[in-house]
């Protein structure tokens, strides 16, 4: 009798370690050392896609945008984020830029502030309401502003649903549910995660739309080391309700680099011979 | 004390086995009616192939366009007929100089509204130019020196200009033309000084320009407003380095909002009329000046959540007020405005602009102390942020005159750029302006290839 109860008590509290155990293991990967600052030459491209043979083809010509990314902690504890962004590529977007500072105290709002060069002026944007879903995506492509933001460890309740040998390390899957705070402001009703046990990357994620269903899937590759930190230098982002996919490559990306505090002001945006100089001299630090 | 041992048994083992199916329950995931993104090979050509940095293509961007534009009033007339082509670049020379440029070649047709203007109905084309940018700038680590042929542009405000009267602009085809096109580059010194107490611009214009306005037998000539049906102008352009133009500019950012306060000595943009004398063929003699005004000025703006505040107000003393003739007065231009974003479903722009004449006598020969105006535009994107669709109007409150205009705006491909626009005019007063322009309707299609 006095064994069996023992054996219920373990049997229990093994659940109850496992529950933070996955919390503790989504702690690691959202507090993973990605760097001081971050300089970045992405590709971004989208497409309708037809499925063949298990082969995957685009049914119409790729939308692609070329964006110089550069990007360095700040604040507090270096919490706090600023970037900035210039498109290259299309022709037609050449030069448009976008500033962004973001902040880690709750109820901080960010700044953003966008540059037209038909427009000539800088323009202070909206950021949007952190208290309802965002439908907007980057540049159109199948990443939504969720999905590049920076997750927060109490949005989500966390659920280590099994061990997975995934490819080239073993990695743990998993449950990641939104808070009913959260869920207020989020596109998903529930992530599925791949976490690589060696790397605490994300590797993998099947996000379901507010109606249970899958609705996309994201592949993380390419992922490479430098300066001791693990960088993924493609994610493909499949969205498999539209069948449209978006592949993000990072062309060239460099991390813990030497960025000048003033090339994160507005002067990026608007002094052409300021931001080519400061982006020529980051482009050449290899 | 005596259990019982049997049910407490039943108990255990019902919960050992449903606690572990309710777990399964909850995370077991659905079947794919999709195959896995890892289960597929991805044969997808979006291998991008960068040119590199030392590539001429890289500095230089080419757009070719076509523009046709019909009277929604008369669906036979052609208002516009056009080709365009447009060469812009930019190159950061020995890590020292960086030059910019951008300029445009226009070809008109015959039928373009424009070629009556040039007085060319009878040649089968009409070639124009425009110069926006020619300019080199230097900058080092807290200063930015530009000089050239530039465009600047002030203000909170996205469809009045309060703060912004630097740039001349070009309204030879009245409200036809895209503001990019419209504003119009000028031979500039503009300095900026980055401090830690905020930002400084420093302007010196030693050749102003001033606005562009249809000529003798445009369709836009506003012939009507000049009464007389004989009359000549002799206008006075600004002279080289005799005229001049300052400005001077602070602007701060800070978490939340931003600031600019403004001092100007300028040129009126517009031309002030001064009738000499009607000589002896009856003819009216005027001459045209474009007389000094000083502004002050104040720009803000506050962000909270899905609302951008904005506010803007200029204090401008001896500048050209438009009536039935121009005067010159003192004014006090106030705006207030927002910027609404539904969190990227669909984003509005309102503003709401009052001109009020602080000198002179007002409400007389069609010169009203106060001229408001109220603007709106809604803007939504569709197909992946391919299309977009802006819906606009203004609203003038003193003579009820009211514009509507419609954009669509499609990416075809990354390249290819199409362009409809249809612009409508409403006037209900007989004495207002609108009258003037209510029959000018326009549906302009434009299509554009970039590379």
């Amino acid at each position: 009798m006095l064994k069996f109860i023992i054996i219920l008590f373990t049997i229990s509290l093994s659940g109850i370690v496992q529950a933070e155990t996955a919390r503790d293991i989504m702690q690691k990967v959202i507090n993973r050392d990605d760097g001081y600052s971050q300089y970045a030459k992405q590709v971004v491209a989208t497409c309708q896609y037809t499925i063949n043979k298990q082969s995957l083809k685009c049914v119409e010509k790729p939308r692609i945008k070329l964006v110089e990314f550069v990007q360095r902690d700040t604040g507090h504890d270096n919490k706090d984020d600023q970037s900035v962004m210039i498109i290259q590529k299309p022709a037609a977007e050449h030069g448009i830029g976008f500033l962004q500072y973001d902040y880690d105290a709750e109820g901080k709002d960010s700044d953003q502030w966008m540059y037209l060069s038909a427009l000539g002026k800088v323009k202070r944007i909206v950021a949007g309401n952190d208290n309802e879903p965002k439908t907007g995506t980057l540049f159109g492509s199948e990443f939504s502003y969720e999905d590049t933001e920076r997750s927060h460890l109490n949005d989500f309740v966390y659920t280590l649903i099994k061990e997975y040998a995934c490819q080239p390390n073993d990695c743990w899957v998993i449950e990641s549910l939104p808070t009913p705070k959260h869920a207020r402001k989020s596109n998903y009703s529930k992530l599925i995660q791949w976490v690589d046990k060696t790397r605490y990357m994300v590797i993998k994620a099947h996000m379901y739309d507010r109606r249970g269903r899958l609705i996309k899937q994201l592949s993380v590759s390419d992922i490479v080391e430098q300066d001791g930190i693990w960088v993924a230098r493609k994610l493909n982002m499949n969205n498999v309700q539209t069948q449209r996919i978006t592949t993000m490559k990072l062309n060239d990306v460099f991390i813990n680099v030497d960025i000048d505090p003033s090339m994160l002001t507005q002067r990026t945006l608007t002094d052409g011979a300021f931001r080519e100089k400061h982006l020529k001299h980051v482009r050449e630090l290899r | 004390m005596c259990v019982n041992y049997a049910n407490f048994y039943r108990v255990v083992i019902t919960s050992l086995l449903v606690w572990p199916i309710q777990i399964l329950a909850q995370t077991t995931e659905p079947v794919m009616e999709v195959p896995l993104l890892d289960e597929l090979v991805l044969d997808m050509d979006m291998e991008f192939t960068e040119t590199s940095a030392a590539s001429w293509r890289d500095r230089l961007r080419f757009t070719f366009s076509y523009q046709a534009g019909l009277d929604l009033n008369k669906l036979t007339r052609v208002t516009s007929h056009r080709f365009d082509s447009r060469l812009r670049g930019e190159y950061l020379w020995q890590d020292s100089l960086f030059f910019k440029w951008d300029g445009k070649a226009i070809l008109r047709l015959p039928g373009d509204d424009q070629m009556d203007a040039s007085n060319n109905a009878s040649e089968d084309v009409g070639m124009d130019g425009r110069l926006r940018e020619l300019f080199v700038q230097k900058s080092a680590k807290s200063w930015t020196s530009t000089w050239g042929f530039q465009t600047i542009t002030w203000g909170e405000m996205d469809a009045v200009q309060i703060a912004d009267q630097l740039s001349p602009w070009d309204y030879s085809e009245f409200a036809f033309t895209t503001p990019e096109d419209a504003r119009l580059g000028q031979l500039l010194i503009n300095s900026e000084w980055y401090s830690p107490f905020g930002q400084w611009q420093f302007i010196i214009n030693p050749w102003p320009q001033t606005n562009r306005y249809p000529g003798g037998g445009a369709s836009y000539l506003l012939e009507q407003s000049l009464g007389t049906s004989s009359f000549q102008v002799n206008q006075q352009q600004p002279d080289f380095f005799d005229d001049y133009e300052l400005a001077l500019r602070w602007t701060l950012n800070q978490q939340g909002y931003d600031i600019s306060l403004m001092a100007t000595s300028l040129l009126n943009n517009d031309p002030v009329f001064e009738m000499i004398m009607v000589n002896p063929q009856g003819t009216s003699i005027f001459n045209a000046k474009f007389p000094r005004f000083e502004m002050i000025a104040a720009t803000a703006n506050y962000s909270a959540g899905n609302l951008l505040w904005k506010a803007e107000t200029a204090f401008k003393q001896d500048i050209h007020v438009a009536g039935s003739q121009s005067v010159i007065r003192d004014v006090l231009d106030a705006a207030l405005g927002f910027d609404y974003d539904a969190n990227g479903a669909w984003d509005v722009t309102v503003e709401l602009l009052n001109q009020h004449i602080l000198s002179g006598p007002g409400d007389l020969a069609g010169l009203r102390k106060n001229n408001t105006q109220w603007v709106a535009r809604w803007r939504k994107q569709w197909l992946h942020q391919t299309l977009s669709s802006v819906y606009y109007v203004s609203y003038q409150l003193q003579h009820r005159d009211t514009v509507h205009s419609m954009a669509l705006n499609y990416a075809i491909t990354d390249a290819w750029l199409l362009d409809v626009n249809a612009t409508l005019f409403e006037s209900t007063e007989a004495q207002s302006p609108g009258q003037l322009t209510k029959n000018w309707d326009q549906l302009t299609f434009r299509l554009s290839f970039t590379y």
